[in-house]
């Protein structure tokens, strides 16, 4: 009964808006229970603090705070940047002198260290017949041992090639007991220069070209850039800087027939077929030494008639080159002498002929005078050891003859990259005992009968030989992860139980040092150094004491510090031959070799760039970075020549049959703007079976398509017949067009050097914006500013590893890139320049016409975020979560981003990522990662133990619905202006260097300068005020923060 | 009510709930005054709270107070890095091997240590991941005359540690507690002082 209702009783109308005493009674207490509910105070989480049990001493200033250990990994030293006892990026050591370099390979290594595939402990395969049991080191260590007594000189040890000191001596001291025999062996061997360095000097000590110091560089499918770990890529761009009047820029001539990276940062380019390259080298001689009669081989009987057949019309033909374009490349040789250089050794050295190309080089180097002139550093220079795949063929024989008792495997995997000739697989059926110290069960561990997993270099102590009289120790930077052991730990335990003293010694210190009783109450004790620990510390105590170091204890703590240590005993390399040398005349035999009758169509195998010989194929980061040429990414693809892909009516992906006669395979078709029109090429180190979730099936094995010949494995100048097989596999670009037309988009500034001397701004031209409506921000204080040298910037992509293993970024896998949705916050575009032409061309950008691709200049550009000082994004974010900092940055917050994406689609650069799937966590609920497959595969890419150990903990991980993008490497400025407060020193300014960002730290040529532009003196204030410079889009009056300096290609013959 | 739709009382309700809940949420604090159970009762007073003599019965001089120990002998990091660090448990053995083993906390602290095991302190003055604060930016602060940035006496004019600007009076608790909002906006009632000098960009905290 209500109020209304008596109301009704007393005949009256109800009273519409009365509210009678029970409903107020029950709308209060709706009230009351609403507010109880709104304003109940939760209690925060409970989230733990968990210091240390016993914290290591030297760690009270490491707390929240990076440690550096130098290593080495593939030859190359390393600095790596570890956190709280984990490694989370590699940069290049500083102060190295021993010449090499670092690959992309190199800064992701981080990922093979975490990669959840790899083997947890050793296991008992049986050669795939049936399930892989777990197996114990207790058990096989001896079991090992006891089989190689047993076995005798019937056992081998395969292994790849060798530059540790310490294991050289670990696998001597083995076989002195056992008589166990070592085979090394690359698939990417490449021993062409060798052979000529042995037949014209004697010894295969090959000199190491200097760049810097040229005027002029030919390359003869010269490869230097491609390779990266060689360490040319700093001398190459010495010598770009326009201008300048002690060392001006030099002139760089490739002749080639695959555009590769380094013919793409050619100044010009001329197309040769692989097989061809001997003889245009030789004719190129021929011009010089006999009909110009230039330098000491003028007067040399033997050369002349070696030389006679290869007269310039005679190879122009048979090459198909212009005559005239060969004459003139040889004058230029001839007025350049001491101070040009001539450079083979890229994979048309794979070929038949890959010996006489080397000659080639070495004639037309002794011709020029460039050993004379100091442009050949033979104490530089590298002892090329060569048979690998000589004796791997012969080490096949026997093994198939039953010679061989026990295999023992170790960082090789012949199953996946031997040439087919060799039938290792069939040859280890018949091997009685086959172990693997590989790091996963890969396509030879599988075939094996015991996978026994070696430690990741970063978990294990060796040691390295470097150039330049160089070593190195290879420390590790964390604890095993899982169950493995070193590479050097398992030789020497070996080498003990075989008797050999030094290793025995090294086993019993390390046994020693785990029955140490740590004190009372201490936590458990730190394992004990290692067996190999042990046993370096013993030939390097040798080692530094007969260079007469004082004290092993700090001189072995100095070497790691350093990184490097030189080696003063050893001697030089300096033969008086070798430097007034003068060529073997027998040596000029080789040169027949070059006459090479071209095959209809060639094929050339070509080591991927990212992931060489394909060991790293499970490590995402490797398998997005877009190849710098063919922008392609998760997998490659059959490159063909513009024309001949037009003429056979091909388009990108469609699948075509190669034919080598002895193997084939069928891959996507590219049209690979520069190829030689009768040259194919496939990459190497793709097509993986069994390497994980992430990197099998992805891509082509391209390895059995390589001839065994003679001892060498022939990876260039393949005859080969293709074929259309019908059907299509979409290829995953990491960019989209081609061809760019600087008079309408004028988004990449390049000139000539002619241009530019005339006028330092040329090719920086483009539509002037208007007046803005904005306000100028003003910065009293620190603005932080980049500067890009695209000069220097050879696209090797190294700067995006190094943001990717910085800033925690995801891999978005095949299916992400197809969907066009990469997360990399800095990217290499590479672009065609369309030349001028009258009436100019009809869009701006697009995919190739053949007069463009057919020879194509070429144009790399790092893009990231520009922090635009009228920051189009900023503008349209409802939710105010990107704006500008007070000192030029602009910020991107994710705890306020919504995920509107409006800014991403106002950014004129697209330089903004947005995670449209959660990356950095598991999704639980099983209903959801069966209805979108894709959520298992990007958890499969990276969220996976112990992936997410690679993570930066001062950079967020970013999770679904976060719009992200390059941030100047925040983290690193705020930590720079928090020492420089620590410090006691003003932050209104920041000297040069303060502040070195990811890609900056990882850009091997310098090409990236950061830092802040109003500090006086600055380096980027100096090149974003240089004429060379240019800021992007003007026209839309964006205002970039990053200057980029005209690319200027030397035309000046 | 009688039957008849009251559209009116439903939005009321709803109403009611949001302007309850968003008041609620706006004025309540779930930091200030946090005050965790801690796995051992570690009690500051006694740490690091000033000395109180008394005479006992025996006639001896004993400090039923504190020893004085500075912050910074156990909390290193402060000054140093962006982190602030609860200390090992070694930092506490360094007494306590021999000192007040007849403790039942003290007992307790040994029987983590001689586990191996570290102590699950729980943090109090937690913030929220996408914070990153920086301790040494703070505490080492300094204008252009070089006078540190936080005052250094208390609300008395008495001397104070930089630390109890933000953390209050530890030395004077027995358990921990939060002392202030440590909210956003207590950060930025600092941060916008204009003698403070101080960033309210949003990357100084939210990277």
């Amino acid at each position: 009964m209500n109020s209304n209702d008596t109301r009704a009783m007393a005949g009256q109308e109800p009273d519409a808006s009365a509210l009678d005493r029970r409903d107020f009674l029950r709308l209060s207490g709706v009230l009351a229970a609403a507010g109880a509910l709104g304003s109940a105070a939760c209690s925060p989480p409970q989230e733990a603090t968990i210091p240390f049990h016993d914290m290591p001493e030297n760690l009270v200033d490491g707390m929240g705070r990076a440690q550096f250990f130098h290593t080495v990994i593939d030859g190359s030293p390393v600095l790596v940047r570890t956190r709280e006892g984990r490694p989370i990026l590699v940069t290049p050591s500083p102060n190295d002198a021993s010449g090499r370099g670092l690959s992309a390979r190199h800064h992701a290594a981080l990922m093979d260290l975490y990669d959840p595939d790899r083997a947890r402990g050793p296991l008992s395969v049986r050669r795939s017949q049936g399930a892989t049991v777990a197996s114990s080191w207790a058990a096989i260590l001896p079991d090992v041992a006891s089989r190689l007594k047993a076995a005798g000189t019937k056992a081998v040890l395969l292994t790849g090639p060798v530059a540790s000191p310490a294991i050289e001596a670990a696998i001597a001291a083995l076989s002195a007991r056992t008589g166990l025999r070592h085979v090394a062996w690359s698939p990417l061997e490449n021993d062409a220069a060798g052979t000529a360095w042995t037949q014209a000097f004697g010894h295969a000590r090959v000199a190491r070209p200097r760049l810097a110091e040229a005027d002029l560089v030919v390359g003869l499918g010269a490869e230097f850039l491609d390779r990266p770990e060689e360490g040319f890529e700093r001398d190459f761009a010495a010598r770009r800087a326009p201008g300048q009047t002690e060392r001006p820029m030099a002139r760089f001539v490739q002749l080639e027939g695959r555009l590769t990276l380094t013919g793409a940062n050619a100044d010009k380019r001329i197309r040769v077929r692989d097989s061809q390259l001997a003889a245009v080298g030789a004719a190129l001689a021929h011009e010089l030494v006999v009909v110009r009669k230039l330098g000491p081989l003028a007067s040399v009987a033997e050369a002349s008639t070696a030389l006679a057949p290869f007269a310039v019309d005679t190879v122009a033909k048979q090459a198909g080159v212009d005559a005239a374009v060969l004459r003139t490349l040889a004058g230029e040789l001839a007025a350049k002498p001491g101070k040009a250089l001539v450079v083979a050794g890229g994979t048309a050295a794979t070929g038949a002929s890959g010996a006489a190309l080397e000659l080639a080089a070495l004639i037309l180097n002794v011709t020029l005078g460039a050993f004379d002139a100091g442009l050949l550093d033979e104490a530089a220079g590298v002892e090329t050891k060569a048979g690998g795949a000589a004796a791997l063929s012969a080490l096949a024989g026997e093994m198939a003859g039953g010679g061989v008792d026990v295999l023992v495997l170790a960082g090789v995997n012949p199953v996946y990259d031997a040439p087919g000739a060799i039938k290792f697989s069939d040859a280890m059926a018949k091997v009685r005992f086959v172990l693997s110290l590989n790091d996963r069960l890969d396509e030879t561990s599988l075939l094996a009968d015991v996978l026994a997993p070696a430690s990741h270099p970063f978990e294990s102590w060796s040691d390295a030989a470097l150039p330049n009289g160089l070593v190195a120790i290879q420390q590790p930077v964390i604890q095993p992860l899982f169950d493995t052991r070193g590479l050097l730990d398992l030789l020497v335990e070996w080498a003990a139980a075989a008797g050999d003293p030094a290793a025995l010694a090294a086993a019993g210190a390390a046994a020693a040092a785990l029955k140490v009783v740590p004190p009372t109450g201490a936590a458990t004790p730190a394992p004990s150094p290692s067996v190999a620990w042990h046993y370096l510390r013993a030939a390097w105590a040798v080692r530094l004491a007969s260079a007469g170091t004082p004290a092993v204890e700090t001189a072995w703590n100095d070497v790691l510090r350093a990184g490097t240590w030189k080696d003063g005993a050893a001697k030089e390399h300096r033969s008086e031959q070798a430097f007034r040398p003068a060529l073997q005349p027998t040596a000029f035999s080789l040169l027949s070799a070059a006459d090479v009758k071209p095959a209809e169509i060639e094929l050339q195998l070509y080591p991927h760039l990212a992931l060489a010989d394909g060991r790293s194929g499970n490590n995402g980061w490797l398998q997005e970075l877009p190849d710098p040429v063919t922008r392609l990414t998760w997998g490659g693809a059959l490159s063909i020549a513009p024309r001949r892909f037009d003429e056979m009516k091909l388009a990108n992906g469609d699948l075509v049959e190669v034919d080598a006669g002895h193997a084939k395979v069928i891959a996507p078709a590219y049209r690979h703007a520069g190829m030689h029109h009768d040259q194919v090429a496939l990459p190497l180190g793709l097509g993986r079976a069994a390497c994980g979730v992430i990197g099998s099936g992805i891509g082509v094995n391209a390895f059995p398509l390589g001839q065994l010949s003679n001892g060498r494995i022939l990876a260039s100048g393949l005859a080969v017949k293709l074929r259309k097989a019908g059907g299509n596999e979409t290829l995953a670009f990491g960019q989209g067009a081609e061809v760019l037309d600087r008079e309408q988009r004028a988004l990449v500034p390049a000139t000539t050097l002619t241009a530019y001397e005339k006028d330092h701004k040329s090719g920086t031209e483009q539509p002037e914006g208007g007046p803005s409506a904005w306000p100028a921000h003003e910065y009293s204080k620190v603005r932080w500013a980049m500067a890009i040298d695209l000069n220097k910037c050879n696209g090797c992509g190294k700067c995006v590893i190094g943001c990717q293993a910085e800033n925690n970024i995801p891999v978005v896998g095949r299916h992400g890139m197809l969907n066009g949705r990469p997360m990399s916050w800095i990217r290499i575009d590479r672009y065609y320049d369309a030349p001028a032409r009258e009436g100019g061309w009809d869009i701006g950008v697009w995919d190739g016409p053949l007069e463009v691709v057919e020879e194509p200049a070429t144009l790399f550009q790092p893009m990231l975020c520009q922090h635009c000082e009228n920051a189009p994004c900023e503008t349209v974010c409802p939710f105010v979560a990107t704006m500008h900092s007070e000192d030029g940055l602009n910020q991107q917050v994710y705890n306020r981003c919504v995920g509107t994406r409006y800014c991403a689609n106002n950014c004129p650069f697209k330089v903004r990522r947005y995670n449209f799937w959660e990356y950095s966590k598991e999704q639980e609920s099983a209903f959801m990662r069966w209805l979108e497959p894709r959520i298992a595969k990007n958890a499969a890419l990276n969220v996976r133990a112990p992936m997410q150990m690679k993570n930066n903990p001062e950079v967020t991980v970013r999770s679904r619905g976060v719009m992200e993008k390059c941030s100047f490497c925040i983290q690193r400025i705020r930590a720079a202006r928090s020492d420089a407060t620590r410090d006691g020193k003003g932050k209104d300014h920041f000297e040069d260097g303060a502040v070195v960002p990811a890609c900056m730290e990882a850009c091997p040529t310098g090409a990236i300068t950061f830092g802040d532009v109003n500090a006086p003196g600055s380096k980027v204030a100096a090149l974003s005020a240089d004429p060379r410079a240019m800021r992007l889009l003007d026209a839309l009056g964006v205002k970039p923060s990053i200057s980029y300096l005209a690319k200027v290609r030397n035309d000046k013959a | 009510m009688s039957g008849r739709k009251r559209p009116v009382y439903l939005l009321a309700a709803l109403g009611a709930v949001v302007v309850t809940g968003s008041l609620g949420y706006a004025l309540s604090n779930v930091r200030k005054g946090y005050e965790p159970r801690q796995p051992i009762l570690f009690r500051h007073t006694r740490m690091a709270g000033a000395p109180v003599w008394q005479t006992n019965a025996k006639g001896e001089k004993v400090n039923v107070g504190g020893f004085g120990i500075p912050c910074v002998y156990c909390h290193t990091m402060p000054y140093k890095g962006r982190h602030s660090t609860v200390p090992s448990t070694a930092v506490c053995m360094n007494c306590h091997t021999s000192v007040g083993l007849n403790k039942e906390w003290v007992l307790k602290l040994k029987e983590y240590w001689d586990r191996g095991e570290p102590i699950p302190w729980v943090k109090v003055h937690d913030l929220p991941d996408f914070v990153y604060y920086d301790h040494a930016a703070h505490v080492n602060a300094k204008d252009e005359q070089g006078r540190p940035k936080l005052p250094l006496t208390d609300a008395n004019g008495k001397p104070m540690v930089v630390c109890q600007n933000c953390h209050g009076k530890v030395e004077e608790m027995e358990i921990v507690s939060v002392q202030n909002a440590f909210n956003m906006q207590w950060c930025l009632d600092c941060h916008r002082k204009p003698e403070m000098k101080a960033s309210t960009d949003c990357v100084t905290c939210h990277r």
